[in-house]
């Protein structure tokens, strides 16, 4: 094994986020149980393992979409990033709703033992030729197995076993289960209920998550022009007082890697924008006890040398520094992991 | 992210956002007034509600 398995690092921040989430999670269940059960006509009132599948099926959606806003929202605008902080156990937490919606599902047949009709239901191929009675069961289904995997491989474990790199493009299939946990919801609950809620909510949630993530990579596409060159490939960051103490500027390698230059007080240095942890935006954090600190999750790199204080052993590439006629410049070939190339102005 | 991982987030929710918003559209173009599956009527009439006092079993 390239990775060992450490446990989960608890401090009060995680605990008191999952607190909250587990409390919201809990009031929105019950709530939404209860206002269902007191808003029926009388003597209509649906039954509690309906309101059960309900209030779970809809819990994790909205989990779900909130998890996938946080990410573009805390690029769009540095107030959401506490959230990012621990959206790992979040997206575990909307895991468990889910499965708990599935079971309720599955519970709701098993006390009227009718269990074969899921399965027939899944297994009737002539149904997947249709769109409007497409089984929407194993669509769910689909998407719970999905989220299965996103939550088993949500420890640090198998990040570091797979690489940062492959870790994300495997999370990246988050993305595509939404879309179709979206067509869950509209070949299933929208067509057995008429009413002109469930479209417009679904519409209005959906709509908001793709809204923030578009103009989170429109903002992004501005950060991929190239930065002014110099006559001998350096890259012009500008003036040492134009980068604002303990935080960086960034600018982008003719290549497309971005680079981040941070100040701390009369010290420069320059490593790659991408954290050796998650990719975060490592030039979107700032200097904190004399450490790059990464918006994201915390990690910290020194900046002479994009090493990780010790004991951690994560080091990032480095780039070499100049000042030339009163402007900060960076080469844009990145040194090896680790390579000293800060620089000191008096 | 880097460079690639950008890129193919950019493309990833355009593409989506187009695919969900067609299939959410004709999903609701095509619904009809509530009509009861076979299933459903099968399992509804066969079954009354379940009460709270059924699930605790």
């Amino acid at each position: 094994m390239s990775a060992s398995f450490r446990a989960v690092q608890w401090n009060r921040d995680k605990i008191v986020y999952d607190a909250v989430a587990l409390l919201l999670i809990g009031a929105y269940v019950f709530g939404f149980m209860l206002a269902m059960r007191a808003g029926a006509p009388a003597g209509k009132a649906p039954a509690w393992a309906d309101l059960r599948i309900s209030a779970f099926g809809t819990c994790a959606f909205l989990l779900i979409s909130i998890i996938l806003s946080i990410g573009p929202l805390a690029r769009l605008s540095p107030k959401f990033l506490p959230l990012l902080y621990n959206r790992r156990h979040l997206g575990v937490m909307a895991f468990i709703v889910a499965a708990i919606h599935g079971y309720s599902v599955l519970d709701w047949f098993v006390i009227r033992g009718s269990v074969p009709w899921i399965w027939n239901e899944i297994t009737n191929v002539k149904d997947y030729a249709k769109f409007i009675g497409f089984p929407m069961k194993a669509i769910g289904l689909f998407c719970l197995i999905v989220f299965f995997v996103m939550a088993a491989t949500s420890h640090d474990y198998w990040q570091k076993f797979l690489s940062p790199g492959a870790w994300k493009a495997i999370h990246m299939a988050i993305y595509g289960a939404y879309g179709l946990l979206v067509m869950h919801v509209a070949l299933g609950l929208m067509q057995r209920d008429y009413s002109p809620v469930i479209p417009v909510a679904l519409a209005i949630v959906a709509g908001t998550v793709a809204l923030v993530h578009l103009l989170a990579a429109f903002k992004e596409r501005s950060g991929d022009a190239p930065g002014d060159m110099t006559g001998d490939g350096w890259i012009t960051v500008g003036a040492p007082q134009q980068i604002r103490d303990k935080h960086a500027r960034i600018v982008c390698a003719p290549g497309g890697e971005r680079i981040a230059v941070f100040r701390d007080g009369p010290i420069f240095g320059a490593v790659t924008n991408a954290c050796a942890h998650q990719n975060g935006p490592l030039g979107e954090g700032r200097i904190i006890d004399g450490c790059i600190t990464c918006p994201w999750h915390g990690w910290q790199y020194r900046i002479e040398d994009g090493c990780s204080p010790p004991p951690f052993k994560e080091k990032l590439a480095t780039y070499r520094l100049r000042l030339r006629d009163g402007a900060i410049e960076v080469d844009p070939h990145p040194l090896p992991p680790g390579t000293p190339a800060a620089l000191q102005l008096k | 992210m880097k460079r690639p991982h950008r890129a193919a987030h950019r493309i990833a929710w355009i593409v989506l956002t187009v695919l969900v918003a067609i299939g959410f559209t004709l999903a609701l173009v095509q619904r009809k007034p509530q009509k009861k599956s076979a299933q459903s009527s099968f399992l509804h009439a066969s079954y009354p509600p379940v009460t709270s006092e059924e699930q605790v079993r």
